[in-house]
């Protein structure tokens, strides 16, 4: 049954949408694999958007499950999917592994999940070129395990490979670790083929001189096509590394640094500036001993205690961080640099880079912390949860911005951010042009909250520290994200940024997806009350 | 024209021919790094652009690197799209991908900013990669390259 509206909103009217969808469902594509299975709904119910836990913490765990999750297993399979879809008006919603942090997931119960995970074969691969056309649910640790046996690498290091596609990659315009190098994931693809809103299989191609419409659906975040796979640029794996690490008297001065780096030509894979707290637990290795059954607990306890009554009070905390005594009492800001490549280069490159960084106030610390950060580099991501449990809230937050306007972005979101919340950086992806600035922050209730409404009180300020801070990083001149996207979590801050880039990217979505099905209510704003976001935007970031 | 020698950006008028960028510039030490500059000295900005920037240095060979920063153009019912420079950014489809070689039918550039580079240094190089770097526009390309120009009309 559908109610008839005016435009193109038919939406399917179901008393019961998760059987009425799992039966129209059966008859119309009777090979897919799907399941209504509720532990199947309350695990693709969200992605990893911070807020989420802080409701999860709460006790609402799944407070938007999807009504069917289905798993294709072809572009054909998906091809038919969207075509259904369109006729009867269902929103889908693509998956990949989700790792998202902004909210991209947030079904419910009338919305189907298409999981792409058993898309996940090796089409193409070409030595010669090199390059690989690939399924877009392969995840991303395997894949690059797989082509170091062959002798390759995408260079694509993510801190979520453990836990992320290439098509998920593809989605939010991903950044890896090694990208001074390699580049972000929009540097690596040549050819993508997907499923339009259309129901169309198209394959767009990266074009030097264009047109190229493959920039255009690289981080539409699955609200313009359904990625079904991706050619992607390979290099030789690096035959040796190259490593050094240099201290600073201010992260000013090891950003300037990172700036003749590039300028002057060099490339080195990895290029890290940590701030002096940032720092001093880049140099601990961000990884706690566990050895000989030593593990804290991680539990509620004094500790936490203590850590959750000092965050209410966080601007002093980050004033005497910031003054020139934690400076001092942390060992400064840290810049560690890898180069890859063959034979003796990358440690010729380290030597070079020697001169140049030295000339900007760096004191050189040997190889040492640039080989610990290699060997912890994925630590720091899974040490979340006990921190969450513990009653404080942490997220991370990655703007960019040219050289130019660096500082104004820098300490323009810090400020914002050092209001309400512990805020640390690092710079962690540069270019001859410019660089990205990675915040990360923890914060816990204000002042005053009784611990009975102790979780809303800490979305309240979750909340308005995210407000804050997106409007310093466009006041600044910055842009909201490098590459994690925007998700529901950023959509209505999106406008700020772009002007009237919001209709441009809404003239995509109808030319892409004109009856609105794929990942409705994700990125882009909604212009009048629409359907499939009225939950989500009631846990948004509000304007 | 305005120079931003920090981030090695130039910020340019659309109407700006390349030989006038070229020789403003050349003062400071730094070129476009176009290769064949001398037969296309009198293109405007905007035209080189829309023609997918000839001569430019080819983006797989130095994938930390690209070319436009940041524009503005005209859309179709005349109102201004700003893109802010910034040498990456994740915050949905990239729009600067419907100005380059597009040939100024789907939007119209007006302002640029373009990367310029030191002159006594050289450019860096990755790996070699062999593939078609200009394939063929496809019927299915096309049509939706018609279909958001006719969005964007409308």
């Amino acid at each position: 049954m559908y109610l008839e509206r005016s435009g193109n909103a038919r939406l399917p009217l179901y008393k019961d949408p998760v059987s009425e969808l799992s039966i129209e469902l059966e008859r119309a594509l009777p090979s897919l694999r799907r399941s209504t299975d509720p532990a199947d709904r309350v695990a693709y119910a969200r992605d990893l958007w911070p807020r989420h836990h802080l409701a999860v913490r709460a006790g609402n765990v799944a407070e938007h499950r999807p009504g069917v999750i289905v798993w294709p297993s072809s572009t054909e399979e998906v091809r038919s999917l969207v075509q259904w879809a369109r006729r009867t008006r269902t929103p889908l919603v693509p998956f990949g592994a989700g790792s998202g942090v902004c909210a991209g997931i947030l079904p419910r119960e009338d919305v189907i999940v298409v999981d792409l995970k058993r898309m996940n074969r090796w089409r193409t691969f070409d030595p010669n070129a090199p390059s690989l056309d690939v399924e877009a649910g392969h995840m991303g640790l395997p894949l690059e395990e797989e082509l170091g046996r062959r002798g390759f690498t995408l260079g694509h290091f993510p801190s979520s490979i453990l836990c992320s596609t290439v098509g998920g990659w593809v989605a939010a315009r991903s950044a890896g670790q090694n990208s001074g190098y390699y580049g972000k994931i929009e540097d690596m693809v040549a050819s993508l083929e997907c499923v339009t809103g259309r129901g169309e299989v198209v394959r767009l191609h990266r074009r030097t001189s264009g047109p190229d419409l493959v920039p255009l659906v690289v981080g539409s975040e699955g609200t313009l096509a359904i990625v079904t796979s991706a050619t992607l640029r390979l290099h030789r794996a690096p035959e040796s590394r190259g490593f050094a690490a240099w201290s600073f008297p201010s992260t000013e001065d090891g950003w300037e640094a990172m700036r003749v780096l590039f300028q002057s030509g060099m490339r080195p894979a990895v290029c890290r500036l940590y701030d002096p707290f940032d720092a001093m637990l880049a140099r601990r290795g961000s990884v706690k001993s566990h050895a000989h059954g030593s593990q804290k607990k991680s539990a509620p306890g004094r500790g936490a205690a203590a850590l959750r009554s000092l965050l209410r009070k966080p601007a002093a905390f980050n004033a005497l961080i910031d003054s020139g005594l934690g400076t001092k009492a942390f060992g400064g800001a840290l810049l560690v640099v890898v180069f890859e490549g063959s034979g003796d280069r990358p440690t010729r490159d380290a030597e070079a880079a020697r001169g140049l960084v030295e000339s900007c106030r760096g004191e050189y610390l040997g190889e040492g912390p640039a080989r610990r950060w290699m060997a912890h580099r994925y630590s720091i991501s899974y040490r979340q949860a006990p921190t969450i449990a513990s009653g404080l809230f942490l997220d991370t937050m990655e703007v960019c911005a040219t050289w130019s306007r660096l500082g104004a972005l820098y300490h323009g979101v810090r400020r914002a951010l050092g209001e309400s919340v512990f805020v640390m950086a690092h710079l962690s992806h540069a270019y001859p042009d410019g660089c990205c600035i990675y915040f990360s922050f923890a914060g816990s209730a204000a002042l005053g909250a009784k611990s009975g409404e102790w979780d809303a009180a800490c979305e309240r300020v979750y909340d308005a520290t995210w407000q804050r801070a997106l409007d310093a990083a466009v006041a600044a001149g910055g842009t909201l994200a490098h590459h994690h996207g925007v998700g529901r979590s950023k959509a209505p801050r999106l406008g700020r940024e772009l002007g009237r880039g919001i209709d441009v990217v809404r003239a995509l979505k109808r030319a892409f997806d004109p009856d609105a099905i794929l990942n409705p209510g994700n990125l882009i704003p909604p212009i009048e009350p629409f359907p499939y976001a009225d939950d989500a935007h009631a846990k948004a970031v509000h304007t | 024209m305005k120079l931003d020698l920090e981030s090695l950006l130039v910020e340019v008028d659309a109407r700006t021919t390349l030989g006038d960028i070229e020789v403003a510039i050349s003062s400071d030490g730094l070129t476009l790094g176009v290769a064949n500059l001398a037969s296309q000295r009198e293109k405007t900005v905007a035209t080189w652009l829309g023609e997918g920037a000839p001569g430019a240095s080819d983006p797989w060979l130095d994938p930390a690197d690209h070319l436009v920063a940041g524009l503005d153009a005209t859309l179709p019912d005349g109102s201004e799209l700003s893109i802010r420079p910034a040498p990456r950014r994740s915050t949905g489809p990239d729009l600067v991908a419907l100005a380059l070689g597009t040939h100024n039918r789907v939007i119209v550039i007006s302002r640029a900013w373009l990367r310029v580079h030191h002159r006594d240094i050289p450019r860096p190089t990755t790996d070699p990669f062999h593939m078609e770097r200009n394939p063929p526009v496809s019927a299915d390309e096309a049509a939706l390259l018609e279909a958001i120009r006719r969005e964007l009309v409308r």
